[in-house]
Order: structure tokens, then C-alpha cells, then sequence
């Protein structure tokens, strides 16, 4: 009996042991997810290894990025600005607006396939994915808050504290881990389900115009927007004047250098039909408007880039096909999927018959 | 019972071996070096007013800087390198002006540090600790850590509140700022593995090019001021002998 006793004890004292030592940081992130690079596209930039993907890292940075806590009036979230009917771009204002009714100097542009990205903005200033969202949330004209608030509010917040410690394993919120979230949601919007896409896997076809569009489409403007991103991620002097409001002098406020002046990085052109109006401030309504400009004969600025100094020759009919290829780079698989919503919208939307669906 | 008692001897080495690992990091010899903010031959102070180089007369309220990558020279001249040695000095903050440094020896001829943090912390996403973004030292707009920063008033300043502000930054190519400081030490000066070190805060004004608040009383950006105020700045330590 007495030896039972001590096997007992030992067994007790082995077992209160264990959960002493893992007590702190014992934590398993419970759902990897794999990270699938389409079939022919370069391997991504991004360093998953330092954030490894996992169902809960993706859920809390999907539930982070449509959150107005982020904000200094609540009001603001990141999907306030990256919309994702717009392919997460802003839609239908110029420059992208910020709390107390303030305005930003840049339109959001469409943030799909960013592991693919080495910097970030339309002037490149941010150098890793996991710290953009730290300038949204600090610029005074955009969420106005500050990180140690942000994260005195997180903190303080139960169901924050337990998605984070289930996600990262940790107690305390950090800055890392804040940024490491949201990363995760970004990373997930990968879109490579365009009608474009599906035609070159040879699921699809082009009709006659989108056929005729792909090949201007190759002859006038795939040097700089090549896919499979449709950007060659180059910063450009497009040509078009300074806005006298703005003075926005695009990458030149990040070099310091005065040949950059006006250089902003060239947009992808995924999801374009869906995400206007166009340009680094939202000045073009229309791809109409964009095309005029390329093609207009007007003096451009002496910084313009060679490929646009002269403009492009584009004739109303060829601007027709090629609005009719532009179309075929929508992605419903982006703009229209319940994974990528808040969930309080897909619990609304479950809850409201779509009449065009005739469900 | 043998299988018993040997498992009984096991756990308590094993308490044995948590209690010396727990020891010997604690146990190293360590070097405190203790920084007395400075503006010319006075002790800095809230509130207190000082005249720079171009006769401006000025009070300081707030000043940070990092110093990094600590390396140390052995008597016989070698460098050694100290892992991981990032720092965040803090004028205001007492706990935040002392350094503490893990050395293998205790006879050392010299000290070199960084005022500022290296390139590829820069260029690697967020770090932890002191190098958090969330301690105010970080450029989130255009990458990058704020090396060195500088604020307060004088009458001479046109910005509002009659302020100066002075954020030091810039990692790469030309608009670099880092500065590598190198002290020789005697080792008189070391008393009980403490030692002081002077940073005047006069040197941002008074330096190769003199700064004036008057001409210049802002600067938040990479460039050509920033390295003109970090070349003054970079020549802020000394080390003060004991009395």
C-alpha cells in the first residue's frame, strides 16, 4: 500500500511539474493553414516562416481589419478604405477618408496578392507587410490613434486577449503580434480567380472583344503592368500634373531624391472595373478618363516616364476592346466571399433573401 | 523501491539544475554604465535654459537615442562584440539611463557603440522590446527607426508654442545617420563595474555646421539636416573620471 502511495505522489509531483513548466506558454496553434502559390506565379515574397498561417491568425487579423477599435473615434476600421466589393480598394471617392470627416491625400488602392509585395503605398515607404498597418492607424488624417492606445485597448479587451493567446500564444498583445494578425487576413486575399485567369488555365474563353482587348492589352501596356500581378511594382512619372491642393510629390517624399518627383508606384490592374475612380488621388472617374490621358497629346512634365512622354496611341475602338480585356480581371472570388466579410454581415446576409439569386 | 528512490534522486537534481541555470545568467560579470544627461558643463534640467553656439538661448524637455550594438576591447586589444545589445536612453527616464552590459572580463581599454539601430533591424518588420514601434521611436509612414530625437523651446522658434523638434532618422545610402562612437577606457575610471558617462546634449547645436533653432526648428525627415544635426550630435559622449 505504502509503495502505491509513493507512486502516487510521484506521479503528482511529475504531472504539477509539466503543467508548472508549460503553464506560461503552452499553445499550440490548433489549425495550419497552407499558403498555395498559383500554378506559374513567382514564389512570394513574404516570409511565412516568421508567421506561419493558421485559421485563428486569419480569423482575428479578418476581425482586426474590419474592427473601428483601431481608431481613435471607433469609427474607422481598415476595411473602411479597402472595401471588398472595390477588390478591398476605396470605391467611388477620390481620396480615401480618415476620422472627424477628414480626408486623406491618396486613394486606397486594391491590397490582393501582397505577399507578393516588397513595399507598400503608392510611394513604397513601408518595407514589410506586417508594419503597414501601424501608418493607417498613427496618421492623424486617417485612424488618428496611437499604438500604445491600440493596444491599451485590445488588452484590456476578453475576447481580444483570448483570440490573441489562442493565435500567437501570448498574453500580453504586442505591436508584433497586432501586426502579425492583420498580415495574416491580407495574405489570405489572393486573387487568381479572374475570367483572365480561368482562360489561361484553359477553363475559360474570351469572347471576341476581351480577345482583341488581351492583345492591344500586350502590344501598349504590359511593359508596365505585366501579370500575372499586372504591375511591375516600378515607380512611375505618369505625367499628369501636381494636384495644387496636395502637393502629393509621391515616392521623392520617401528618397528625398528630386528624380523621384511625382513617381508613384504603378497600380496592379486586378479588379480595376470594380475599384474606381483611378489614380494615386482618386482624379479619374472612369477608365474613359484614364484612357484620354494616356493618349492625350498634351505637355507632360519633364520627369514623365519615356514609355509615357509622348503618349500612348489609343484609338476609340481599341479603348473599347481593352476596356472590354480590363473587365475580365475581376475577381468575384475576392469582391463577393463570405470568408473575406465581417462575420456580422454573413449572418445578416444569410438572414435576407437574394432575389436575383431566386433562393 | 530502487525504481522509487531513483526517481525521488531525479527530481531533485533536476531542482538542482533549474536553480544553477537560473544562477549563472544572473552571474555574469556585468559592466553598469550610468548616463548623466548633460548641456555643456551643467546638468541637464526641465525648465532650465541654455544658450547654444549661435547665441539662442533654449530649454530642453524631452530627449531619446538609441545606442546599439555594444562592443568592447580586452587589454589586449581584441573587440568583442555584445549579442543583441539594443538600448533606449531616455533623458527623463532614470531606470532608462543606465546600461548594463554583459562582459567576460573586467579589464577593458575601450568601448564602441552606435547612436542608432542597425539597417537590417530597419528592414525586418516589428521587433520587440525597446525596438518596438509602439515606443514612439519609429517612422511608420516611411520605415525606419527615429535614431535620435530632440525637442523643446525657445523664443527664437517660429513654430507654434515657440517648440523645437528634432527627429533623427535615416538607415540607408545617403540619408544614413548611424554614428559609431568609440571610448578609450581607463580603467581607473570603472569603480565598482560602474561606469559614467557624460551625454551633452549641446553638442546637437554646437558642431561642425551650428544649428540654428532660429533657421531651423523642425526636423521630421531623412536628409540633409538630419545628417548635419547627427554629425554634431555623434560627438555628445565623454566619459567623466571619478573625483
Amino acid at each position: 500500500m505504502k509503495r502505491y502511495r509513493q507512486y502516487i505522489i510521484l506521479i503528482g509531483i511529475v504531472l504539477s511539474g509539466i503543467a508548472w513548466v508549460h503553464a506560461d506558454n503552452w499553445w499550440e496553434p490548433v489549425h495550419p493553414v497552407q499558403f498555395t502559390v498559383p500554378k506559374g506565379w513567382p514564389a512570394p515574397v513574404y516570409d511565412f516562416s516568421s508567421n506561419p498561417l493558421t485559421k485563428e491568425g486569419i480569423n482575428l487579423g479578418k476581425q482586426l481589419f474590419y474592427d473601428g477599435i483601431l481608431s481613435k473615434d471607433g469609427m474607422v476600421s481598415c476595411g473602411t478604405c479597402h472595401q471588398p466589393f472595390a477588390g478591398f480598394a476605396t470605391y467611388d471617392h477620390s481620396v480615401s477618408h480618415g476620422i472627424d470627416n477628414r480626408f486623406t491625400t491618396r486613394n486606397a488602392p486594391g491590397i490582393v496578392n501582397m505577399a507578393w509585395q516588397k513595399n507598400f503605398m503608392w510611394d513604397g515607404g513601408i518595407l514589410h507587410l506586417d508594419l503597414q498597418p501601424l501608418a493607417p492607424i498613427t496618421a492623424e488624417n486617417e485612424m488618428g490613434e496611437t499604438l500604445d492606445s491600440v493596444l491599451y485597448k485590445l488588452n484590456k479587451h476578453p475576447e481580444y486577449r483570448k483570440k490573441f493567446q489562442q493565435a500567437f500564444g501570448v498574453k500580453q498583445i504586442t505591436t508584433l503580434e497586432l501586426g502579425k494578425a492583420i498580415s495574416q487576413f491580407v495574405l489570405s486575399l489572393v486573387s487568381y480567380n479572374s475570367k483572365y485567369d480561368r482562360v489561361m488555365r484553359g477553363e475559360d474563353q474570351f469572347i471576341l472583344p476581351e480577345k482583341l482587348g488581351y492583345e492591344i492589352f500586350q502590344q501598349k501596356c504590359v511593359s508596365c503592368h505585366p501579370p500575372p500581378f499586372f504591375t511591375d511594382f516600378s515607380f512611375r512619372n505618369a505625367g499628369i500634373p501636381e494636384d495644387e491642393v496636395l502637393h502629393d510629390k509621391g515616392r521623392m517624399r520617401i528618397t528625398g531624391k528630386s528624380a523621384d518627383s511625382l513617381k508613384f508606384k504603378v497600380p496592379s490592374l486586378r479588379n480595376v472595373a470594380i475599384s474606381f475612380p483611378y489614380g494615386h488621388d482618386g482624379r479619374w472617374a472612369t477608365l474613359r478618363n484614364v484612357f484620354e490621358q494616356y493618349r492625350s497629346k498634351q505637355p507632360r512634365n519633364a520627369g514623365t516616364d519615356s514609355l509615357l512622354k509622348n503618349g500612348i496611341m489609343l484609338s476609340n475602338y481599341e479603348i473599347g476592346q481593352l476596356t472590354a480585356f480590363l473587365y475580365t480581371l475581376t475577381d468575384s472570388t475576392i469582391s463577393n466571399n463570405p470568408a473575406f466579410l465581417p462575420e456580422e454581415l454573413n449572418r445578416l446576409q444569410k438572414q435576407t433573401r437574394d432575389i436575383h439569386q431566386n433562393k | 523501491m530502487i525504481n522509487i528512490r531513483f526517481a525521488w534522486i531525479m527530481i531533485a537534481m533536476a531542482g538542482c539544475i533549474h536553480q544553477t541555470a537560473a544562477q549563472s545568467i544572473s552571474g555574469k560579470p556585468l559592466l553598469t554604465i550610468q548616463i548623466e544627461p548633460m548641456v555643456g558643463a551643467k546638468n541637464w534640467s526641465p525648465g532650465d535654459t541654455y544658450t547654444n553656439a549661435v547665441g539662442e538661448s533654449f530649454s530642453i524637455d524631452k530627449c531619446l537615442f538609441y545606442l546599439s550594438n555594444f562592443e568592447w576591447q580586452s587589454t589586449s586589444g581584441k573587440w568583442n562584440k555584445i549579442p543583441n545589445s539594443y538600448f533606449l536612453v531616455n533623458i527623463a527616464d532614470s531606470s532608462s539611463l543606465q546600461i548594463q552590459l554583459p562582459l567576460q572580463s573586467k579589464a577593458i581599454k575601450g568601448l564602441r557603440y552606435m547612436i542608432g539601430i542597425d539597417s537590417v533591424k530597419n528592414v525586418s518588420g516589428i521587433q520587440q522590446g525597446v525596438l518596438d514601434p509602439a515606443r514612439g521611436m519609429f517612422w511608420t509612414w516611411n520605415t525606419g527607426y527615429v535614431m535620435a530625437k530632440l525637442e523643446g523651446t525657445s523664443a527664437v522658434s517660429t513654430m507654434p508654442g515657440k517648440k523645437f523638434t528634432y527627429h533623427i532618422g535615416g538607415y540607408a545610402g545617403e540619408q544614413h545617420v548611424n554614428k559609431q562612437v568609440e571610448l578609450v577606457i581607463d580603467n581607473k575610471a570603472i569603480l565598482q563595474q560602474k561606469l559614467f558617462i557624460q551625454a551633452d546634449l549641446l553638442k546637437w547645436f554646437n558642431g561642425e555646421i551650428p544649428l540654428s533653432i532660429a533657421t531651423h526648428p523642425i526636423c521630421h525627415v531623412p536628409g540633409k539636416l538630419a545628417k548635419q544635426i547627427a554629425n554634431n550630435y555623434q560627438y555628445q559622449f565623454r566619459i567623466k573620471q571619478p573625483e
